[in-house]
C-alpha cells in the first residue's frame, strides 16, 4: 500500500542502528534518534529499554543531551505519536472497508496528508545527512505545521471513533474543525472536507440524474423507506391518528425515523415514495428545504423511470411513454453532472452554487411533472373523483347510501368482511342505480372500500376514555350514552383507496389518513342529518308535541349550518382555489405542498385540529343521533317521555354552549378567518346572542 | 332510481302549470318534446330519474299523472308536441267530461267516484319507482276540479303514504279583484282545510301577485295565462333544481322541506324569482351577483305573493329562508352576501328560535342558456302569508253571511244536512293564520300546550271558570268565540276575567274543554255547531261581574 520511499534510517535494522549511532557524532545521533521518533513515537536509544517496543518514558536526563534538547525530542516523539495514531487509524479504516465511504474518502485524505509528512521527514533526512551540523530546533522548525495540525486531527479522530457518526454525519464534524483561525489548520481541514464532498456529491449526482440512491452503507440523509409497507397495510389505528395525522405530516416524526434502518442491498428497486429524507444525516450546513428538493428530484425520477409492482397494459403504455421522456433529459443530466462535479473541485463547497443547480433541476423537472400530471394522468379528474367518494361532492349518493345502510351500519359493533361485503355491494348498488357510474369512473378500477377500523381494543380504550371525560365535565349521560354511538359502524366508517402508480406521488398514505378523517365526519353529519330529516317524516302528521318538534329544528338548525359551513364555506371553497392553484401553477413540488396545504386547511376549519372543539362537535353529533334513536323507539310506544325529551335538550344546549365559548375564543384571536361565516350563520338572527349562547329551552 | 317524486295534475290550472313544468325540465335536460335524448345533451352529471324514468325504448317519460274532469286542458297537451311525452295511462279523464263547474263540492265529490281510477294510476306509478320520495301536486285553489278533487286526493294521498311527502303547488286566486267564479271564497276555504291538515309543504302561489309581477317586471300590460304559467314553471323547475342538478347538499325533497318547516302546520312557503325573463323583453337586470340576487329575493315586488309586512299590529318576520342560487358561484360571495344582509337587516326573523338564510348552490342546466351569470330561487316561510288567508277569509265571510251561493253546494252529499263543513274549514284556516301570527311573538314555543298553566294560576281566570260553571251540567263544554288580537289578550287578562279566557282560549286553541279547573285544552275537536253557537252567544252576553 505505501509506495513512498522511506527514510533511509527506517529500513535498518534496530541493532545496526545502535552499531552506527555509536560511531556516529553525538548531535547527528540526536538527529536520527529524533528521525526515528518523528515516525514511530518512540524515543529509540534514550530509553533505558529498549527492546520494549511500547515503551513511554525516556530517561529523565542523559547526561550529554541538552535539557532544551530533550525537550525538543519530547516533542517530536509526541509528534511521532500523533502520526502512529494517525497512521494505525487509516491503516485501520482501508483494510476493513466496512466503515463507509465518508470514512474512507477521510481515511484516504488523511494518508495522503501523512504521505506528505513522511516526504517532508525523508527530505530531512536527507538535509541531516548532507549538514551534519543541523540542530534539533531545525527539525522542529520545520515540522511545525505538523506540530499544529497532528494533535488536531487526532483529537478529530477520537471524536469520529467515540461518537460513532458515519455517513454525512462525519461532515459535519469535520466542517467545525474548518472554522479555525489558523490557516493550515483551517486549509488542511477544508480538504479533509472537501473528499467527504466529493463522496457527497457523487450521492446527489446519482440520485439527481437517476433518481437512485447509491449508497452501500447507509451515510446518504436520504434513504430507503421500509416502513411503507407497514402503513401500506392501511388503518393504523385510525381513531388515534385521526388527530395527529396533520401534525405528524409537518414534521418528521422521530418514531419515523427510527424505524427507518438502512438497507444494506442498493441493488433493490425501489417503489414510488419509497425515499426518505433522514434528518440526522444531514448536514447542519446543509438547509433543509434543499435537501428535500432533493428527495423530491430523487422521487420524480424514481417516478419516471421505475416500476409498480402491480401494473397492467394501461400502465405500461404510460411508462414507455415516460421513457422517451427520460431519454429528452440526457443533456440535462449531463450539464447538471458536469456542473456539480465542478464544484467538487473547489476548495469549498459553494452552497449558493449548490442550490442554484439543484434548484435548476428541480424545476425542470418538476414542470415535466406537471405537465405529465396534470395533462397526461389528468390530475384534476382524480382530485374530482377524491371529491366526490371522500368530500361527499355527490350529495345524492352518499344520501342514498345513508338511507340504505343506516341501520345496518348503527347495529355494527365490529368489523368483520361480511358486513364490509354487504357495504360495499350496497354503495356499488347506490352508484348504479344513480347511474354514476359514468362520472365516479375510478369506483372499480380504484377498488373504493369501505372499512372499519380492526382494532377494537383501542375503540374501547377511546370511548373509555370519553366516558371519563364526559363524567368530569359533569355531562350525565342518558339512556342510551352518546359515546355508544362512537363505536357503532358509521362513527367507524372509512374508505379504502388504492391508488395506483403514477398517481401515488400525490396521494400518500398521510393524505389518504387525512381524507379518512375529513370523510369520517362529514359521512357522521350526513347520516345524523338523515336521521333528524326522517324523524320530521315521522312526526309530520303528529300536529302536536311542538317539543320534539322544536328540539328537532334546532338540531337540525346547528346540522345544516355546520354541514353548509364545512362542505361549501370551507371545503367547496378551498377546492376551486386548489383547482385553479393547479392549473395555474408549473411547478409539481407546488402542486403537491398546496394540496398539503388544502387539506391542512380543512382540518383546522372544520375545528379536527382543536380538541376540545372537535370533542364538543363529536358531543353534539351523538346526542342528536341518540334523540333520534330514542324518539324512533318511543314513538311505537306514543307516549314521549317528556324529561327524556328535556334531558335531550339539556345536554345539547349544555354542548352548544360550550362549543360557542371556544369558538368564540377562537373569533377573539382571529386564528380562523371562515370561522365567523358560521358563527355568523347560526347567529343571524341574533338569537343566540340574546339568549346567552343557547339555542332557546328544552 | 331513488327518491323520485310523482307529478299529480289536477284542473284546468294544474295540468297548464304541470305542461309548463315538462316544457322546461325537457329543455333543461336535453330531452326532445318525443321524449328522446337530444344528441347534443352528452354531459350526463344530472339525475334525470327524479322526475323521469325510461321506457324500454329508452325514451324518457314523465312520472305524471294528468287528471282532470273535462277534456279542454288535456286535449290540449296532447295536440301539442308533447303530446308523446306522457304515458298515456296516466292521462285520466272523467268519462262525463262535465267538470266540476268551479263547484269545490262537485270536484270532491266525483274524486271520490274515481278514487279507484285515480288510485290504480298513483299506486302503478308509486310501485313503478325504487323508493318513492313524495308527490307532487300542481292545482289552482279556485276552480272545483283542482281544488275539490285536489282535496280529496290529498286526503286519501295522506291516508295512503302517510310516510311520503306531499308537496303542492297551489295557485291562489286574485284577491283584490271581482272574481271571475263567485264560489271562489267558498273553494278556496274548503281547500285550504285540506292543504293544512294533509299537505306537508304548499308553495303558494298567489295570482295577485303572479300578474303584478308579469306587468312589472316582464312589462306586459295585460300577461297572457302562458306567461303567468311560465312563471309557476320557472319556480317550480328552480326549486327542484338541487334535486336534479345534484350538490354537496340538498339533494333531497325532505332536506329542502324540513330546514323550511319548523312546524307542520306552518308549511305554507311564499317564493321569489330573479333574474326574471322572458322571450321577448330585454330584461332590465343586467348585473348579477350573488348579492344582488339575494337582495332582489328579499323585495316583497319579487315575491310571488302578496303578503302585508304588518297587520293588526303584528310586524311579521320570517321563519326560515332557503335560497337556491343557481350559476357559477364562488361560496366566498354568498357569505359576504349573507353578511351585508345581516348588517343591514333586510331581513326580519322569528324572535323564538335560531333562523337564518339557507343558501344551497345549485348548477344550472347546460342546455339551456341563459343572459344572466347567476340566477335565484328563494323559498320562504312567512308570516305575513296569514293577511293572504285573511283576505281570503274575508271574502268568505260576506258569502257564508248571507248564505250565498250554498245551494250548489247542498246538492252535494257532504253539505246535504248541513253546513258543518264550511265552518269547520273555517276554523281550521282560522288556527292557521293565529298561529301564524303567534309565530311572530316570542313565546310561539309555548304555543298550544303551555299556556293552561298561567290560566289556572290566575285568580280572575278561575273565578272565570267558577262562572262558566252555570253551564256545568253538560259534562264537556265547548266555548268558541271570534278571533280577536292574541297580542290584547294578554292585556286584557286583570280586566276583563270573562272575555280574556274566552280570548285567550281562542289565541291558543279554538276549542276547548272546561270541565273543572284547572282547565284541559284539547285542539282540534270536532264539536256539533249547536252547541257551539248556543254557548258563544252565552258568553258574549254574560256581563263581567267578578271583582278580581
Amino acid at each position: 500500500m505505501r509506495r513512498l520511499p522511506l527514510p533511509a534510517i527506517l529500513l535498518r535494522p534496530i541493532d545496526t542502528k545502535f552499531k552506527q549511532i555509536s560511531l556516529i557524532y553525538r548531535g547527528s545521533m540526536a538527529l536520527h534518534e529524533a528521525l526515528i521518533a518523528l515516525q514511530t513515537g518512540c524515543s529509540g536509544l534514550l530509553t533505558l529499554k529498549q527492546d520494549d517496543p511500547h515503551f513511554k518514558k525516556r530517561l529523565p536526563s542523559i547526561p550529554y543531551v541538552h535539557q532544551g534538547e530533550l525537550e525538543i525530542l519530547d516533542r517530536l516523539t509526541q509528534l511521532g505519536r500523533h502520526y502512529h495514531t494517525i497512521d494505525e487509524y487509516v491503516q485501520n479504516i482501508i483494510k476493513t472497508k466496512t466503515s463507509g465511504l465518508y470514512i474512507l474518502s477521510f481515511a484516504f485524505e488523511l494518508r495522503s496528508i501523512l504521505q506528505s509528512y513522511l516526504q517532508c521527514l525523508s527530505q530531512l533526512e536527507h538535509e541531516c545527512l548532507q549538514n551534519t551540523s543541523l540542530t534539533l530546533s531545525h527539525l522542529l522548525i520545520s515540522l511545525t505545521d505538523y506540530t499544529l495540525l497532528f494533535p488536531a486531527l487526532v483529537s478529530l479522530i477520537n471524536t469520529l471513533q467515540s461518537s460513532g457518526y458515519r455517513g454525512c454525519q462525519i461532515l459535519d464534524v469535520i466542517r467545525r474543525c474548518t472554522l479555525d483561525g489558523n490557516t493550515i489548520l483551517s486549509s488542511t481541514m477544508k480538504k479533509l472536507l472537501c473528499a467527504g464532498h466529493r463522496i457527497l456529491i457523487k450521492q446527489i449526482i446519482s440520485i439527481l440524474t437517476r433518481g437512485q440512491v447509491y449508497d452501500e452503507y447507509g451515510e446518504f440523509f436520504i434513504g430507503l423507506n421500509n416502513s411503507i409497507n407497514v402503513e401500506a397495510m392501511g388503518m393504523t389505528t385510525p381513531s388515534i391518528s385521526r388527530m395527529t395525522s396533520a401534525a405528524a405530516s409537518r414534521s418528521h416524526s422521530p418514531e419515523r425515523a427510527l424505524m427507518q434502518t438502512p438497507q444494506p442491498n442498493s441493488t433493490t428497486t425501489p417503489g414510488y415514495n419509497q425515499y426518505l429524507l433522514i434528518p440526522e444525516m444531514l448536514p447542519s450546513y446543509i438547509p433543509l428545504p434543499l435537501a428535500d428538493k432533493i428527495l423530491f428530484i430523487g422521487e420524480s425520477w424514481l417516478l419516471l423511470k421505475k416500476n409498480d409492482d402491480d401494473d397492467d397494459d394501461n400502465d405500461r403504455n404510460t411508462r414507455n411513454s415516460l421513457g422517451i421522456n427520460s431519454i429528452d433529459y440526457d443533456e440535462q443530466n449531463h450539464l447538471v453532472q458536469q456542473q456539480l462535479h465542478a464544484l467538487t473541485l473547489a476548495d469549498d463547497l459553494n452552497m449558493f452554487e449548490l442550490e442554484r443547480i439543484i434548484e435548476r433541476a428541480r424545476i425542470d423537472l418538476s414542470l415535466t411533472l406537471r405537465n405529465l400530471f396534470v395533462d397526461r394522468f389528468h390530475l384534476i379528474d382524480e382530485l374530482e373523483q377524491i371529491r366526490g367518494f371522500y368530500l361527499i361532492e355527490r350529495g345524492e349518493l352518499y344520501t342514498l347510501f345513508v338511507n340504505r345502510t343506516s341501520q345496518l351500519l348503527l347495529n355494527t359493533k365490529k368489523s368483520s368482511n361480511a358486513i364490509e361485503n354487504d357495504i360495499n355491494e350496497v354503495f356499488k348498488q347506490c352508484l348504479n342505480d344513480l347511474h354514476l357510474d359514468t362520472i365516479l369512473t375510478n369506483s372499480d378500477k380504484f377498488k373504493f372500500k369501505l372499512n372499519f377500523p380492526p382494532n377494537e381494543l383501542a375503540n374501547q380504550e377511546i370511548s373509555a376514555a370519553r366516558r371519563l371525560l364526559s363524567r368530569t365535565q359533569g355531562s350525565n349521560d342518558n339512556s342510551s350514552s352518546p359515546s355508544d354511538f362512537w363505536s357503532c359502524g358509521w362513527a367507524n366508517l372509512s374508505i379504502q383507496y388504492k391508488v395506483k402508480y403514477p398517481m401515488k406521488a400525490f396521494f400518500s398514505e398521510n393524505c389518504k389518513q387525512r381524507y379518512n378523517d375529513i370523510f369520517h365526519l362529514l359521512i357522521v353529519l350526513r347520516y345524523v342529518q338523515t336521521e333528524l330529516n326522517s324523524l320530521w317524516l315521522a312526526f309530520k302528521n303528529h300536529h302536536r308535541n311542538s317539543l320534539v318538534w322544536h328540539l328537532r329544528n334546532t338540531m337540525s338548525f346547528f346540522i345544516d349550518n355546520f354541514q353548509y359551513y364545512i362542505q361549501i364555506d370551507v371545503l367547496e371553497y378551498k377546492y376551486q382555489h386548489l383547482i385553479r392553484s393547479i392549473q395555474s401553477s408549473t411547478d409539481f413540488q407546488q402542486i403537491k405542498h398546496l394540496h398539503e396545504l388544502f387539506l391542512a386547511d380543512i382540518q383546522t376549519h372544520s375545528f379536527m385540529l382543536l380538541g376540545t372543539a372537535y370533542q364538543s362537535i363529536k358531543n353534539i353529533l351523538s346526542i342528536c343521533a341518540s334523540f333520534c334513536l330514542t324518539i324512533k323507539q318511543q314513538e311505537k310506544k306514543d307516549n314521549l317521555d317528556e324529561n327524556v325529551l328535556r334531558g335531550f335538550g339539556k345536554d345539547f344546549n349544555d354542548e352548544i354552549k360550550l362549543l360557542f365559548g371556544i369558538l368564540g375564543m377562537v373569533q377573539k384571536h382571529n386564528a380562523l378567518p371562515h370561522l365567523g361565516v358560521f358563527l355568523t350563520r347560526l347567529d343571524f338572527n341574533r338569537f343566540l346572542t340574546n339568549n346567552n349562547g343557547s339555542f332557546g329551552e328544552f | 332510481m331513488p327518491s323520485e317524486i310523482i307529478t299529480l295534475q289536477l284542473g284546468q290550472c294544474g295540468n297548464q302549470i304541470g305542461m309548463e313544468f315538462w316544457k322546461q325540465l325537457c329543455a333543461e335536460h336535453g330531452i326532445s318534446p318525443e321524449g328522446k335524448l337530444e344528441p347534443f345533451a352528452k354531459e350526463g352529471s344530472d339525475r334525470k330519474d327524479v322526475f323521469f324514468y325510461q321506457a324500454d325504448d329508452q325514451h324518457y317519460i314523465p312520472r305524471s299523472v294528468l287528471l282532470d274532469l273535462e277534456p279542454r286542458v288535456i286535449d290540449g297537451i296532447l295536440k301539442s308536441p308533447y303530446k308523446h311525452l306522457y304515458n298515456p295511462e296516466n292521462v285520466y279523464i272523467s268519462k262525463d267530461g262535465g267538470g266540476a263547474g268551479n263547484n269545490w263540492a262537485q270536484g270532491y265529490h266525483q274524486g271520490d267516484k274515481l278514487t279507484e281510477d285515480i288510485f290504480d294510476i298513483i299506486d302503478r306509478e308509486a310501485e313503478n319507482g325504487d323508493s318513492l320520495e313524495g308527490f307532487v301536486l300542481c292545482h289552482s285553489i279556485a276552480g272545483g276540479t283542482g281544488s275539490g278533487m285536489g282535496s280529496n286526493i290529498l286526503e286519501k294521498l295522506n291516508d295512503r303514504f302517510p310516510k311520503k311527502l306531499i308537496q303542492t303547488y297551489s295557485v291562489f286566486p286574485m284577491t283584490n279583484e271581482v272574481a271571475d267564479v263567485v264560489v271562489q271564497p267558498y273553494n278556496s276555504v274548503l281547500t285550504l282545510k285540506r292543504l293544512t291538515e294533509n299537505a306537508d309543504c304548499t308553495v303558494v302561489l298567489d295570482n295577485t301577485a303572479l300578474n303584478r309581477i308579469a306587468t312589472e317586471r316582464l312589462k306586459k300590460a295585460t300577461p297572457t295565462l302562458a306567461e303567468l304559467n311560465q312563471l309557476v314553471s320557472t319556480i317550480m323547475s328552480g326549486s327542484t333544481s338541487t334535486l336534479r342538478y345534484p350538490g354537496y347538499m340538498n339533494n333531497d325533497l325532505i332536506s329542502l322541506i324540513s330546514s323550511l318547516i319548523p312546524t307542520p302546520r306552518l308549511h305554507f312557503l311564499i317564493s321569489a324569482y330573479t333574474p326574471l325573463t322572458s322571450d321577448n323583453t330585454e330584461s332590465e337586470v343586467r348585473k348579477t351577483t350573488v348579492l344582488d340576487v339575494m337582495r332582489r329575493l328579499l323585495q316583497p315586488k319579487n315575491v310571488m305573493v302578496t303578503t302585508a309586512s304588518r297587520d293588526k299590529n303584528i310586524t311579521h318576520c320570517y321563519v326560515s329562508i332557503l335560497n337556491i342560487i343557481q350559476g357559477e358561484v364562488d361560496p366566498s360571495e354568498v357569505h359576504k352576501s349573507l353578511m351585508r344582509i345581516r348588517e343591514r337587516k333586510l331581513a326580519e326573523f322569528i324572535p323564538w328560535g335560531p333562523a337564518s338564510i339557507q343558501v344551497a348552490l345549485s348548477k344550472k342546466s347546460p342546455y339551456v342558456t341563459t343572459q344572466h351569470r347567476v340566477s335565484g330561487l328563494m323559498l320562504a316561510n312567512h308570516t305575513g302569508i296569514s293577511s293572504l288567508f285573511d283576505r281570503m277569509c274575508d271574502h268568505y265571510d260576506k258569502l257564508i253571511k248571507r248564505e250565498a251561493f250554498v245551494e250548489n253546494f247542498r246538492r252535494l252529499p257532504m253539505f246535504k244536512d248541513n253546513l258543518d263543513e264550511f265552518n269547520d274549514s273555517r276554523e281550521v284556516v282560522q288556527q292557521l293564520m293565529d298561529e301564524y301570527r303567534a309565530a311572530t311573538r316570542k313565546d310561539y314555543i309555548n304555543f298550544g300546550n303551555t299556556q293552561t298553566a298561567q290560566i289556572t294560576s290566575t285568580d280572575p281566570v278561575s273565578n272565570t271558570v267558577d262562572h262558566v260553571s252555570v253551564d256545568r251540567s253538560v259534562q264537556l263544554q265547548h266555548i268558541i268565540v271570534d278571533s280577536s288580537d292574541p297580542c290584547k289578550c294578554t292585556r286584557t287578562i286583570k280586566t276583563h276575567p270573562w272575555r280574556s279566557l274566552a280570548v285567550i282560549l281562542t289565541s291558543n286553541v279554538l276549542l276547548a274543554h272546561i270541565t273543572t279547573t284547572p282547565l284541559i285544552f284539547r285542539p282540534r275537536a270536532r264539536i256539533p255547531s249547536t252547541a257551539r253557537t248556543s254557548l258563544t252567544s252565552k258568553i258574549t252576553t254574560k256581563p263581567v261581574t267578578s271583582g278580581a
